[in-house]
């Protein structure tokens, strides 16, 4: 269950951002509202989730510091190599909103 | 002594011949099933790609009419995905998975019995289209509106949807299994880390398909229901959308492309390792990579959508996701060439067929890291270089692992030896046919040629290249045939095969092959990840009866149940026998689906019926033999029988079922939610909701789940019946038409959705209260109880989130 703790929170970012631009273009507001909420948004998102990745793979850390020779060490390893790639991979799917307007088609 | 359990162990475990092996639920002739049948449906999806090639040879060519080309190839891609890549995959973990880790069968024997008739009927019914005439011509992925009556009027789609959510149930069945039998069944001292690749990634394919399926399922019920029905759920004139299907279809699209492919990892990483006689490098990494392919797959489905109008930015997520999942990719990738460098490769025939893979897969991974580009796809979208990279991904990624697994775990299946020069021939044959078809393709895209056309003009620039994808084609197509001849020349003259004829380190070697169907005369003890490297002695050890559960005198299927992680053991699951019930079953599940596709209502409602009541038998003759509670495993143990426990292999597979059945209900309130935010007016005008009735109903039914935890059944049935009858009048008296308006539908599909669990619910209390275990007296009986109040439990809060739904959107949302 700790495997899939740093994926998911990449899959609850991602869903987060997207259901938020979603609404938000369909709201009406006038472009340069949408895209600052929008901006603000994810920046708060992405903020969350990459603050839960980094304790995620310190706990992970931590504990298979603590207990070397255990069998369970093999989770948390594989659970911070997981909190590595889960944040690289939300920062990069946040990125975009900074760098381009929120509705345009 | 061995000889005398050996003997005991097989006439408990097996098949019995003739006619009656069609009662037959072990794992290994089940999974032999699914490999066969998925394979003949590979060469019938082969024979109709030659029809496609065939067509397109030359600029102008008759040979297929229009109608006839727009059914080959959707009949290929329904045929290659749905009948042949997953179920083949599915039958390779079937056979596998138990002998890899140690295990006498799967955990549902009769529920993969079931599966693969399901599977078996679903293709026949669809394919039985092309023999009345109507063969769907929609494409594999059935885009409305081209695929809704007033555009396609006869019963093409209509075979299509039926036939596919009939296959759909073995899919999740099988996955359900499989993911339980790999977290409780491992033999003991297998822990997650000394598990096969080839289980991880069986493990994590099978979680993928119970939350990737059910929309698929769902898109297909809608469908379906608008076509026969009238209910507009995807038509823009009356508040529907088509793209939701869309959405709805990849969402289970898209993973689906991995959850093909990530069990083909898994045969890589298991054939690899053996031939460079090294363990595999970066065991850890690849777990890594197979767990967050499986999550970045989730965040994909857009991709194929970039030309719908979703906002830029919104499309640059999905292109970042996709981009992203090129690194898992490449760190499997990058692990098995480690794995090969570090060791000292045999160039036997399994290996030349992985290298075969990892060229194509790599180079048709790179055309999709191009094509998760926005600005490219929109230059490459619908043309053949689509056609390309998808073939390079899929025939690289999934067909050339197959293949090496056939020949890999031929000799453990025959006990014969492969070919040396024929197998090596069928590789060439098939890989230049291969490269030389699908090569030229992507220019043939470059330069303009649309995908799904049936014929084309001279003077394009199109001919040579489509000339030479024929010819390939064809070549491709004699290495397949020669692949098939030398399989059988093999099984027919090759030479006897020892144990072990690899020289491999995972357990499912250790078994004398040809297989016995009980697989271990007794369930060893895993100290490692290749444990027939570290005890050579490991094999005869088991067969001898050493380890647990050797007992010579057994009268029935005994298997041990461990703990997920450290695989501890923990109680006795007690398997039942070969039986004629789940393809009684599978037959009247027919009936429903036949019904349903010749609109012979009351066919369909005796087909449910009687299906019902194969379930219900299903269920009494399970799970329940008389005394003794515990039995001894050996060295001096004594486990209890599954049926005494809380969390028994039951509850598990419940509770993964309900994780799909709420997926299938996200995408149902995902479809609410979706059409809220882009029908102009929702609800329509004039419709409001009384609230008062479905607000009673949902208290009886919310005091229906605490009566059922104080083990009043009865109490609890009434509580629930009052309730379900309370929101059905609500629904009655609310001037709701389901075919006006797409709100009206969604609503009524909701309700009818909750009711159906509720009635479920009930049935199953009724059976417990029935058997009499629901007394807390019968500590020897905890199992179906636990099982009714989890299913009970969660129907009530599905209810409660329905009526959040319904009557909380749009009411409380911002205008």
């Amino acid at each position: 269950v700790k495997l899939i703790a740093a994926p998911a929170v990449w899959l609850a970012h991602f869903t987060a951002v997207y259901v938020l631009l979603s609404l938000a273009c369909r709201s009406g507001a006038s472009e340069s509202g949408t895209s600052g909420l929008v901006q603000g948004g994810v920046a708060i998102a992405t903020a969350l989730a990459v603050v839960l990745l980094v304790a995620i793979g310190w706990r992970a850390y931590s504990r298979s510091r603590a207990e070397p020779r255990d069998t369970d060490g093999f989770i948390e390893r594989v659970t911070l190599l997981a909190a590595g790639l889960s944040a690289l991979a939300t920062l990069w799917v946040a990125y975009p909103a900074f760098v381009l307007p929120a509705c345009a088609v | 002594m061995s000889a005398a359990l050996q003997e005991r162990l097989e006439a408990v475990w097996r098949t019995p011949p003739g006619l009656r092996a069609l009662s037959g639920v072990n794992h290994s002739t089940v999974g032999l099933r699914f490999i066969l049948t998925g394979f003949v449906f590979f060469l019938i999806g082969g024979v109709l790609a030659m029809l496609v090639r065939s067509q397109l040879s030359f600029a102008g060519n008759t040979l297929l009419t229009h109608h006839e080309y727009n059914a080959a190839f959707t009949l290929h891609g329904t045929a290659m995905m749905f009948f042949f890549a997953v179920p083949i995959m599915q039958g390779f973990a079937i056979y596998l998975v138990p002998k890899m880790i140690g295990a006498r069968d799967l955990v549902y024997p009769r529920l993969s019995a079931f599966g693969y008739w399901c599977y078996l009927f679903g293709g026949i019914l669809l394919f039985s289209s092309v023999f009345v005439g109507q063969p769907p011509t929609a494409g594999w992925f059935m885009y409305v509106p081209l695929s809704s009556r007033p555009y396609t009027p006869d019963l093409g789609p209509d075979f299509w949807l039926l036939g596919i959510t009939f296959a759909e149930i073995s899919a999740v069945a099988s996955a359900i299994e499989l993911a339980v039998a790999i977290l409780k069944t491992r033999a003991p001292g297998m822990t997650l880390d000394r598990m096969p690749l080839f289980v991880w990634a069986m493990l994590v394919t099978a979680l993928m398909i119970v939350f990737a399926f059910p929309p698929l399922i769902l898109g297909g019920i809608l469908l379906e229901v608008e076509r026969a029905f009238g209910l507009p759920y995807f038509d823009t004139t009356r508040g529907g959308d088509a793209l939701l299907w869309q959405h709805l279809f990849w969402f289970f699209g898209h993973p689906e492309v991995y959850l093909i492919f990530l069990p083909a990892t898994g045969i890589v990483s298991a054939i690899v390792p053996t031939f460079a006689q090294r363990p595999m490098a970066g065991y850890r990494w690849i777990v890594l990579s197979l767990v967050s392919t499986a999550f970045l797959s989730f965040g994909l489905w857009v991709h194929h959508m970039y030309a719908t109008g979703i906002p830029l930015l919104a499309l640059s997520f999905f292109s970042a996701a996709s981009l992203a999942v090129a690194i898992p990719a490449g760190i499997q990738v990058f692990a098995w060439i480690a794995t090969l460098w570090n060791g000292r490769p045999v160039m036997s025939v399994p290996l030349l067929y992985v290298l075969g893979f990892i060229f194509i897969f790599v180079l048709g991974g790179l055309t999709g890291v191009m094509l998760a580009m926005v600005p490219f796809d929109w230059q490459a979208h619908d043309t053949q270089f689509v056609v390309a990279h998808l073939h390079y991904v899929l025939f690289g990624g999934m067909v050339f692992p197959l293949l090496a697994g056939l020949y890999y775990w031929l000799p453990l299946v025959s006990g014969r030896q492969i070919s040396k020069s024929g197998s090596r021939l069928a590789f060439w044959l098939t890989f230049i046919g291969f490269n030389l078809t699908f090569l030229p393709m992507h220019v043939t895209g470059l330069v303009g040629m649309p995908r799904r056309v049936y014929t084309y003009a001279e003077g394009l620039g199109w001919e040579t290249l489509n000339l030479a994808s024929t010819v390939g084609g064809f070549l491709t197509a004699v290495g397949i045939g020669a692949f098939l001849i030398d399989i059988v020349l093999s099984l027919r003259f090759g030479k006897p095969a020892p144990r072990n004829v690899w020289g491999a380190g995972t357990l499912e070697w250790s078994i004398d092959s040809p297989v016995p169907s009980y697989n271990f005369a007794s369930q060893p003890v895993i100290e490692d990840r290749e444990p027939l490297w570290r005890d050579a002695a490991l094999a005869e050890r088991t067969q001898r009866g050493e380890f647990f559960l050797g007992d010579v005198k057994v009268a029935r299927r005994e298997m041990l149940v461990t703990s997920t992680r450290a695989a501890h053991p923990d109680h006795v699951v007690v398997l039942p026998g070969n039986t004629w019930i789940p393809l009684v079953a599978a037959v009247f599940t027919g009936f429903f689906f036949l019904g349903v596709l010749l609109k012979t209502y009351w066919f369909a409602a005796l087909g449910l019926f009687l299906a019902t009541g194969a379930f219900v038998l299903w269920a009494w003759r399970g799970g329940r033999d008389p005394d003794p509670y515990a039995v001894d495993i050996g060295d001096d143990r004594r486990l209890r029988l599954h049926y005494a426990n809380v969390r028994s292999p039951g509850w598990w597979g419940t509770a993964l079922a309900l994780a799909a059945d709420a997926t299938l209900f996200a995408s149902l309130a995902f479809a609410y939610l979706f059409l809220w935010t882009v029908s102009p007016e929702w609800p329509p005008a004039a419709r409001t909701l009384g609230w008062i009735g479905p607000a009673v109903a949902l208290a009886l039914i919310a005091m229906s789940s605490a009566a059922l935890f104080l083990r009043a059944y009865g109490t609890a049935i009434a509580l629930a019946l009052i309730g379900g009858a309370v929101e059905i009048a609500a629904l009655v008296t609310t001037p709701l038409s389901a075919t006006r308006h797409a709100y009206d539908a969604l609503v009524i599909t909701i309700w009818i959705f909750a009711l159906v669990h509720l009635a479920i619910a009930v049935l199953m209390a009724a059976f417990v209260k029935a058997r009499g275990s629901n007394a807390a007296s019968t500590v020897h009986h905890r199992a179906e109880p636990a099982v009714t109040a989890l299913f009970w439990h969660y129907t009530v809060a599905q209810w409660a989130v329905a009526f959040v739904v319904v009557h909380g959107f749009p009411p409380l949302a911002l205008p």
